[in-house]
């Protein structure tokens, strides 16, 4: 029983066909301890969202094995691919996180649907309440996104990413589009996330996150580059 | 939160384009329903007719078309005729008991109205007329005139007053009771009365038979035959091939509903495909969260099944609506009460609106297949990728 929660094994991804081909991974392998935090640096277009996306199962790499959780995800099926995101993975994209059409407090909720304890309806609305009270919105359950600031609907993605108690919190760039208050506020509550026991990973630019990191990989031409 | 609670918001979320393809369901689901109910109470009311008129056979001109047999059970006029020494000679066949008809129309107070030119007593006897109101005539060539109920009814028409038929002015005498018959929108005078007034001395339009033992029908038949050229047909031969005609009107017609229904079905894939195409980046959110496939489709057929199950609720009731009023309109500008029949206690029958629903259900889940099946088949990654 290693502690080691995600592990990949010289992972290569190669988008396209025919003649356009792009190798944005050329063998990656990396190793995450459970209960840590892990920064993600590197230039733009050097394959850090596609390490994410692999790493939460989003994706399947052309070559190499991705263990999480003691599972090779890219043996599972579609269908159990996507339990394995429900009940282990909490995902913040960078832009775009949240259904428009749904409060926040109805954006939480909605990934309990798939969740391991697919709870009654109460049970939900309670859980989400203390979700958007952890990340500081309270007062914004009634509001569609539209009626949120950048900085406001990317708390509510990080409160959805909890809803199901997962261990892994993959978030890419979540801080990537907003101002450095918005940024501040948003990863006071990342860290507080992780105090609590949580694994995080996170594609940063931002170079003082980067260096409170545990363990810091740099993508680079689709490789590592120094870990420390 | 669950998948239908979901469902139902994204349904109601682009307000004009759910309008819009709720109202291409609603008005196909709504032709579809009124011809559906409207042919099917003609049909209801072409039977009670035929039943009500009391014959076993009708006995008509020969080479008689389809159309002028409709018009018998209908109580209308028809073009060709009969010498009235083809009666006196059916009329003294063993077994047989037979009433000659001169059938006209007329416009009487404005109106058009259907004149029965008749036998008093003989038909009085053969139809079991009671009288409402007034008397009955008293002689083979009276000039006077005896009235339906619902012909009384529709033109306000009392005993007492006088109608002018062509030219000629006759008193009412007397309305009939209620037969549920044609007779009750029709108006009576005596044959020779009829005959002299459309100038058809000699002639009549079609006879009714009663035969005493149904077994020989046959037999029967075959002695009318031998006595002059006409066409005999039992009620069941002529209610069959009225009810034929009708059903091929009604195919014809449903034929047309239906097209209108693919159209609306298409309504629904056009406007779910834009959905699908507008959702991508949600697809993809729902997929990082953990739906599978299998949950995605099932979102989108579910809301596609919806416009169906609401469109056909709507469309029905406002195609039973529609049947009613068309019903009442028909048989106001006509004189026959072929549409009678159509009215709201004949017409809402449950197993047509439970039939158009489910219908309607099946051909929007069918329509959302597709469009379920492009969502569904969307990877992660191709729905989330932002360009
Ligand atoms: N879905 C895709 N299809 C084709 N090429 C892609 C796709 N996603 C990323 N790429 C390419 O892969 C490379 C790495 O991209 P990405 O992982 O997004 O980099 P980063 O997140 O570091 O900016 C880039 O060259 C990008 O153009
Ligand atoms: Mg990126």
């Amino acid at each position: 029983m290693s502690d080691i929660i995600i592990r990949t094994e010289n992972v290569e991804k190669i988008y396209g066909k025919g003649s356009v081909k792009t190798h944005a991974l050329k063998g990656v392998s990396l190793e995450i301890p459970k209960g840590s935090f892990s920064c993600i640096i590197g230039p733009s277009g050097h394959g850090k969202s596609t390490l994410m996306n692999l790493l939460g199962g989003l994706d399947r790499p052309t070559k190499g094995s991705i263990i999480v959780d003691g599972t090779d995800i890219t043996k599972l099926s579609g269908s159990a691919l996507a339990q394995m995101r429900a009940e282990k993975i909490g995902f913040v994209f960078q832009f775009f996180n949240l259904l428009a059409n749904l409060t926040a407090l109805e954006n939480v909720e909605i990934a309990m649907m798939f969740g391991r304890s697919a709870s009654g309806r109460n049970e939900q609305r309670q859980k989400a309440k203390e979700l958007l009270q952890l990340v500081g919105l309270p007062q914004k359950a009634n509001a569609k996104p539209n009626e949120l600031s950048g900085g406001q609907q990317q708390r509510v993605a990080i409160a959805r990413a909890l809803a199901n108690d997962t261990d892994i919190l993959l978030l890419d760039e979540p801080t990537g589009n907003l101002d450095s208050q918005a940024e501040g506020e948003v990863l006071e509550h990342i860290f507080k996330i992780h105090k609590s026991g949580k694994t995080v990973v996170i594609v940063t630019h931002n170079n003082e996150l980067a260096k409170k990191a545990d363990i810091l990989f740099e993508v680079r031409d689709g490789k590592l580059g120094g870990t420390n | 939160m669950n998948i239908f609670a979901l469902v139902l918001k994204n349904l109601f979320r682009r307000k004009g384009r759910f309008i819009f393809t709720l109202l291409g369901i609603s008005i196909g689901m709504a032709s579809f329903t009124a011809l559906l109910s409207m042919g099917g109470s003609m049909r209801g009311e072409v039977t009670r007719q035929a039943q009500a008129m009391g014959a076993n056979l009708m006995i008509m001109p020969e080479n008689i078309c389809v159309f002028n047999q409709i018009a018998i059970v209908t109580g209308e006029t028809i073009s060709e005729s009969l010498e009235y020494g083809v009666f006196e000679k059916v009329s003294v066949l063993e077994g047989i008991t037979v009433i000659p008809h001169l059938t006209q129309k007329a416009a009487v107070k404005d109106n058009p109205a259907v004149i029965g030119g008749i036998l008093p007593e003989e038909t009085r006897l053969f139809r079991g007329w009671e009288i409402a109101d007034g008397a009955y005539f008293t002689s083979q060539n009276e000039d006077a005139v005896v009235i339906g109920s619902d012909f009384a009814n529709r033109n306000e028409v009392s005993v007492g007053d006088e109608v002018t038929i062509r030219q000629e002015t006759l008193p009412v005498i007397g309305i009939l009771d209620p037969t549920q018959s044609n007779d009750d929108g029709m108006m009576f005078v005596p044959l020779t009365v009829a005959q002299r007034i459309f100038q058809k001395e000699g002639y009549i339009s079609y006879m009714s038979a009663k035969v005493d033992d149904m077994a020989k029908m046959d037999s029967y038949i075959a002695a009318i035959v031998d006595t002059a050229n006409v066409q005999v047909s039992t009620d069941e031969q002529l209610l069959g091939s009225v009810l034929a005609i009708l059903g091929s009107v009604n195919i014809t017609l449903q034929l047309v509903a239906g097209v209108a229904l693919i159209a609306a079905a298409f309504g629904i894939i056009n406007t779910m495909m834009t959905a699908v195409y507008e959702r991508r980046r949600e697809i993809g959110i729902l997929q990082a969260i953990g739906g599978k496939r299998s949950t995605i489709f099932k979102i989108f057929v579910l809301e596609s099944g919806l416009y169906g199950l609401l469109g056909g609720i709507i469309g029905v009731a406002a195609g039973l609506l529609a049947a009613v009023f068309a019903g009442e309109f028909i048989s106001q500008i006509g004189a026959n009460d072929l549409l009678k029949g159509a009215s709201p206690e004949a017409s809402v029958d449950i197993s047509l609106v439970l039939m158009a629903v489910s219908f309607s259900l099946v051909m929007s889940i069918l329509s959302g297949l597709y469009p379920a099946w492009k969502a569904s088949g969307l990877t992660p990654m191709e729905a989330i990728s932002y360009e």
